[in-house]
């Protein structure tokens, strides 16, 4: 188990923001208003605020784990739990990484199916973005945060698109403020969860930061950075479409793209969502990343060979899950993880780290 | 390490180029780029569709083919029309669909379903009602250029010059889908050879139960409708001292509308100011401009006033609510309830004020 990483393999810790900013954005943005809203209707965007808290505090919570600890999540497992249990703790997560990469690969591939290209296979389309994934994944980690840097900056003109929906917006239907119970926000806030996860790969690279201490405000700044763009997106969605609608839509981002016209381009939804293969790379490449290093670490495995593993599973896989349905059960298992391992492992790790951790060290 | 890199680049390009083999090409100068759909009623509950699609000439001129189909879902329609056209048609360039007024009687629910579930068709589309047959009218030449743009650029002139509210695909769903608000559409007439815009239709859900005619009550409909509007003319008749019948023409330039909801125990008490700005364009009476003005102003104030309260209660009476009042009230009281509110809306005192300001009369005194 490698504990510490070579200075120059190391990035500097602004690039945490778009790290963590990139991997939280990436194929719940185009949805997460049609999850959101059923539940919360107009105070939807209130959610957001409180989810985005709950996601500051457990981050908070994973660089107090890993400022005591001696290299990622992996290394702290062993050193807290041994080397069987705590081995058997690190699959989960390396489970779930992996999970992250494939089900935004496979959410995204249904995109391209309705709203492209109805016809077009996914194994191929898979194959092309899975092997762009390994071209970056196995530069290295500095190239992935390469890539998330810029799969922030150039896809930022999207937000630009959200002038021409202002004429079709009616901001009425924001009020009355707070006319849900404190129930219905909670069981919506666990829902807009969803739309937060993969900010855990910090438990993975958090090695990899040069400084990496003071790193943690980039970090939530990266939060911060999501919170905006998913409270831009929700308040755009209401107003544009109103409550009752939403529940009849199924990308609502992408749907509000349907009023866009320009005199050069008739439809702008196809360069949207050409644009977005970028945003979903940035999704993929930190997770796989993540996966792979973790099987690295955890087997002492060569981490390439771990990546190609991943990726053709996740080739297979992609391949035979079919339909509306099936994307959206495995989404939901994703969403359902996601839940437990961020809102009660981390927080209970924290809370045994105090311990567990300290003795270790003395 | 390098050379690794570099092989999976170059397959990396192979594959763009295999995978892009697996979708369809679609060449323009091979497909059907249908510009305007119209649904008719058939017999036995069947749907009669016809498709406009541009035929550009050698000449440099654009005619207008269509293709009619009887169908009993709409969906299957490609397959009934590819029957008889040598190409595939495509949808993404729809410009307008038309409805027959007699199907919009019914309810257009199902027809606005299919537009709206395809990605393909866009959310700025226009949806018109036609008095008659969609189908006559598609067939006649209407302009210069092709139907389908040629009704979409006529629709668009009306809103912006003769008072026709503003509306599209996506405006007819959000009025359809939101509490409160009723939705409305443009009301088309072929009338001999040209297509004419004869009024606004009414909805209550998504059956049309009405319209308002063009003319002064369409464009007052559009200022109680709209948080703004621009460029629109009143015809007002001026009574004058002399016994002639004297009428003067006002342009407008602007509006403004704002709504306000008091609840006053169960039954709400609404107010809707307007204001609006105009020059006077035509007088036919013999006085001065200066001493008509303030009574040109006083009478089309009162004139608008009368015709709102008018089309008001027309809505209460029908039950419907194009204007959003419902809406309004939703946004403002937390015990909203949209079956009460049904009822409170046909009990509650609706009043109209109007605030009127001639700036100019033109170049003559």
């Amino acid at each position: 188990m490698q504990r510490s990483v070579k200075e120059h393999y190391k990035i500097s810790p602004f690039l945490v923001l778009f790290l963590v900013h990139s991997v939280q954005t990436g194929i719940k943005i185009l949805t997460f208003q049609q999850d959101v809203v059923p539940i919360s209707g107009n105070d939807s965007w209130i959610v957001i605020l409180f989810t985005a808290l709950f996601v500051h505090a457990v981050t908070w919570m994973i660089y107090r784990i890993l400022d005591r600890g001696h290299g990622d999540l992996i290394a702290v497992h062993h050193d807290m739990f041994g080397k069987w249990f705590g081995g058997l703790l690190s699959i989960v997560w390396i489970f779930y990484f992996a999970l992250i990469g494939f089900v935004v690969l496979r959410s995204f591939i249904e995109v391209i199916q309705v709203w492209m290209f109805p016809e077009i296979s996914s194994f191929w389309l898979s194959l092309v973005i899975l092997l762009l994934v390994y071209y970056c994944v196995a530069g290295g980690f500095r190239v992935v945060a390469g890539i998330c840097f810029l799969g922030v900056i150039i896809p930022s003109y999207l937000l630009f698109t959200l002038f021409f929906m202002l004429g079709y917006m009616d901001f009425h239907n924001l009020l009355p403020v707070w006319n849900h119970k404190p129930a219905e926000m909670l069981q919506a806030a666990t829902t807009m969860l969803g739309g937060y996860i993969g900010f855990t790969v910090i438990f993975m690279f958090y090695p990899y930061i040069q400084n990496a201490k003071s790193s943690q405000k980039w970090a939530h700044g990266g939060i911060a950075a999501s919170t905006f763009v998913y409270l831009i997106l929700m308040i755009t969605a209401i107003a544009f479409f109103g409550v009752n609608r939403m529940e009849h839509t199924v990308w609502p981002t992408l749907e509000m793209w349907k009023i866009v016209t320009m005199p050069f381009v008739e439809r702008f939804e196809y360069i949207g969502i050409s644009t977005w293969t970028l945003i979903v790379l940035t999704n993929l490449c930190p997770s796989f990343w993540a996966a792979s290093r973790g099987i690295r670490q955890l087997f002492s495995l060569n981490q390439r060979h771990a990546l190609i593993g991943i990726l053709i599973i996740s080739l297979i896989l992609s391949s035979y899950i079919n339909g509306k349905e099936q994307i959206d059960a495995l989404s939901s298992m994703l969403d359902q993880m996601g839940l437990y391992l961020n809102s009660l492992y981390v927080p209970l790790l924290f809370i045994l780290s105090l311990f567990l951790l300290r003795r270790k060290k003395s | 390490m390098r050379k690794n890199v570099m092989s999976s680049l170059m397959l990396l390009l192979a594959l763009c180029s295999i995978s892009s083999g697996c979708v369809d090409p679609m060449i323009v100068d091979e497909i059907q780029m249908v510009s305007a759909l119209g649904y008719d009623a058939a017999d036995d509950g069947q749907l009669k569709i016809t498709t406009a699609v541009p035929l550009y000439l050698p000449s440099k001129e654009v005619q207008t083919e269509t293709y009619t189909a009887i169908v009993p879902i709409l969906k299957s329609t490609p397959k009934f029309i590819n029957a008889e056209s040598s190409q595939p048609f495509v949808v993404g360039k729809i410009e307008v669909v038309l409805i027959s007024s007699e199907l919009a009687e019914q309810g257009v629910n199902s027809l606005i379903d299919s537009l709206s579930r395809d990605p393909y068709v866009g959310a700025q589309i226009y949806v018109a009602i036609v008095q008659g047959e969609t189908q006559a009218l598609l067939e006649k030449k209407l302009g210069q250029n092709d139907n389908g743009s040629y009704l979409s650029s006529m629709l668009e002139h009306a809103v912006e010059t003769i008072g026709l509210p503003d509306t599209n695909l996506h405006r007819f769903l959000y009025a359809y889908y939101a509490d409160g608000l009723d939705p409305v559409l443009p009301l088309i007439q072929l009338k001999e050879d040209k297509a004419a815009i004869i009024g606004t239709a009414l909805f209550k859900g998504d059956r049309m139960v009405g319209h308002i005619p063009l003319g002064n009550e369409m464009s007052i409909f559009k200022m109680l409708l709209e948080n703004s509007t621009k460029q629109d003319t009143f015809a007002l008749p001026v009574s004058s001292s002399g016994d002639k019948k004297t009428y003067a023409s006002i342009n407008k330039l602007n509006s403004k509308r704002s709504i306000h909801v008091q609840m006053q125990g169960e039954t709400p008490k609404i107010t809707i100011y307007l204001s609006m700005e105009g020059h006077v364009r035509e007088y036919s009476g013999t006085e001065k401009t200066e001493q008509i003005k303030p009574n040109i102003k006083e009478q089309l104030e009162q004139m608008i006033q009368i015709e709102a309260e008018k089309l008001i209660e027309q809505f209460q009476e029908a039950g419907i609510d194009p204007l959003g009042i419902g809406e309004k009230a939703k946004s403002r009281y937390r015990n909203w309830n949209a079956k009460k509110w049904e009822e409170q809306y046909r009990m509650s005192n609706i009043a109209v004020h109007v605030n009127v300001t001639i700036t100019e009369a033109g170049v003559t005194k």
